[in-house]
């Protein structure tokens, strides 16, 4: 089942309060300028940052811990992978059988934890950031935002056609179910899926050429706008300053001396 | 409706279509319909319906069809297919095609914001046509969490806001619960009742009687076309082109095998109760039902007339030489 990232939008709290597009803009910058960071205790006060926002938007912690396993998973090989991979290891302190401890590999350890920290906060950041309205209204910001037309008919279609897709799929896995189809790990499996799939896109390569059909017998002659109007009040612009101000005291405070680059990367 | 200058909605002369797999889907189609009208498009399957529909806004052309479909007396160019939805709206059968949009609001509001409608009128057409399909208040719903009976309805909505002098629809009642095909029905007997020239493809011929005035029978060409009443009394061509008639009309056929008086079948359970009421009344309270000794033969007549592997077993058993059903 395709998981539903707006199922918190109808709680109330500041954040759902904000103006959707004040709120894309704002986090989206706090969400760049942590990627940006190269010091591991600014990306903490980053990552701090985050939670305090989803917090304050009541979105449960559960629900995005849930959605974050998937990204953890992801980026946890980069424990291992950067700490024993380095060929320039500097003073040495220990040999434990075959794994040599240095400076230089504790070092590494702190890049590795920055990076997966880096991913876990934008992650986060996402969940306060769209997660607080509904997706239709988050695709009506983008519109509001004047991001070019095609693309916001992209994200719009994809959002609305995604869960079509995604019926069309179950029902198709229920019929191999139904006649015995089994996952397994074989040849068999693999044809088989990827004959459902390639049905799949057939299918929706014709109804894509139905909804246009649709499209253009309602007068669509390529643009698409909606009647939604968006009204900013004072409260939208202080909360916006308030984050896009942190989201550069970060970039101001990675500049200074105080906090430089982890590992020397 | 305004007398009109041209009373001619649809006309179609001579449409020809090819799949571009190279399959004849229309082959010399030609029918028109007056302003008002209300029409049953009815065909077996792959009958090419669904093809003759988008044609009518030239979403579907080629150099066959060039200047073979006329709405409201103007030939249809395929270049300017976004300006037909003033003069015809097309409901597809399937409503997930035609709702596309985030929120229910925006679907209605899409017609109207393309054919440039003010932004105050198209909020007031979308409260509009909501309500007429029953929809009152469902505006910042979102599509895909509607029932199937809601979508159609919505999806009827998102062609009436755009206020069309020509609506085309493709099964209507196809998929629906009895309820919701009842509330369908009403909203398109209103539609008629109002004027509105009304094209309907549809399998359910139990509904037709209450909707068209007129059936036009596809199987690739035109079949059969005329008054409700004349095309359902043409019972070979409908099973030739595997269709049926309605229940009633089957019922009052076995009635009458049973002896009940009765010249012109109704085709409506309203036709039957005033046949029922008029038929007591000429009877001074009753009516008077028999059975004699060919009664079983008769029945079996009437009931095989309208049945698909009766009729094919019946059709051999003619050819085959002397039959032993008609005993009379």
């Amino acid at each position: 089942m395709i998981s539903e990232i707006d199922r918190y939008a109808s709680l109330a709290s500041p954040i759902h309060r904000w103006d959707p597009r004040f709120r894309l803009v704002s986090i989206f910058t706090l969400i760049f300028s942590v990627v940006l960071l190269y010091n591991l205790q600014l990306v903490v006060i980053g990552m701090i940052s985050a939670i305090i926002l989803v917090c304050i938007s009541k979105i449960p912690f559960s629900f995005v811990l849930s959605r974050m396993k998937l990204v953890f998973i992801f980026v946890l090989p980069f424990f291992i992978i950067i700490p024993f991979t380095l060929t320039d290891t500097g003073l040495e302190i220990a040999h434990l059988g075959m794994v040599t401890v240095s400076y230089r590999g504790i070092e590494s350890v702190e890049f590795a934890a920055m990076i997966v920290l880096k991913a876990l906060t934008a992650v986060m950041l996402i969940f306060p950031m769209i997660g607080t309205s509904r997706m239709d209204i988050t695709i009506k910001a983008l519109e509001g935002l004047h991001l070019p037309n095609k693309l916001v008919q992209m994200f719009a279609f994809t959002y609305r056609y995604i869960f079509v897709l995604d019926d069309e799929f179950m029902r198709t896995d229920r019929a191999l179910t139904s006649r015995g189809f089994k996952k397994r790990g074989d040849l068999y499996t693999l044809t088989t899926m990827s004959k459902a799939i390639a049905m799949l896109f057939v299918k929706s390569y014709e109804r894509a050429d139905r909804v246009f059909y649709a499209m253009r017998s309602k007068g669509y002659a390529g643009t698409v706008a909606t009647l939604h109007e968006f009204h900013a009040g004072r409260q939208d612009w202080v909360n916006a300053a308030f984050v896009v101000g942190f989201a550069l005291l970060l970039q101001v405070a990675a500049t200074s001396d105080t906090f430089s680059a982890t590992g020397g990367f | 409706m305004t007398a009109a200058v041209t009373a001619t909605a649809i006309r179609v002369s001579d449409l020809n279509y090819t799949y571009p797999d190279g399959t004849v889907a229309l082959e010399h189609v030609s029918f028109e319909i007056e302003k008002g009208e209300s029409v049953a498009l009815v065909g077996p399957n792959g009958a090419g319906k669904s093809t003759l529909l988008l044609h009518l806004n030239g979403i579907l052309h080629s150099k066959k069809s060039r200047g073979a479909v006329e709405i409201l007396g103007e030939t249809v160019d395929p270049k300017k297919v976004h300006e037909m939805p003033k003069k015809i709206g097309i409901v597809f059968q399937d409503p997930d095609d035609m709702l596309f949009m985030p929120l229910l609001c925006d679907d209605v509001a899409f017609g109207p914001i393309n054919l440039g409608v003010e932004k105050v009128d198209v909020k007031q057409r979308v409260k509009d046509s909501l309500e007429r399909v029953g929809l009152a208040g469902y505006e910042n719903r979102v599509s895909h969490h509607l029932s199937g009976g809601e979508k159609k309805r919505a999806a009827i909505a998102t062609v009436l806001s755009m206020e069309p002098e020509i609506i085309a629809m493709d099964e209507p009642t196809a998929n629906l619960d009895p309820k919701s095909r009842a509330e369908l029905i009403e909203i398109l007997r209103t539609l008629k009742s109002e004027g509105k020239t009304l094209i309907i493809i549809t399998h359910d011929v139990n509904a037709i009687p209450e909707l068209a005035d007129r059936v036009i029978v596809l199987h690739k060409t035109v079949v059969a076309d005329g008054t409700t009443r004349e095309v359902f009394s043409d019972t070979e061509t409908l099973l030739a082109a595997g269709l049926e008639v309605p229940t009633i009309m089957q019922f009052f056929e076995v009635l009458q095998a049973f002896g009940y008086p009765c010249n012109v079948l109704p085709l409506s359970i309203e036709g039957a109760v005033s046949n029922l009421t008029q038929t007591i009344e000429n009877g001074d309270g009753h009516i008077h039902l028999h059975i004699h000794e060919h009664t079983h033969i008769e029945v079996d007549l009437a009931r095989s007339k309208y049945q698909h592997h009766h009729h094919a077993a019946r059709m051999q058993d003619i050819h085959s030489g002397p039959g032993t059903g008609a005993a009379h």
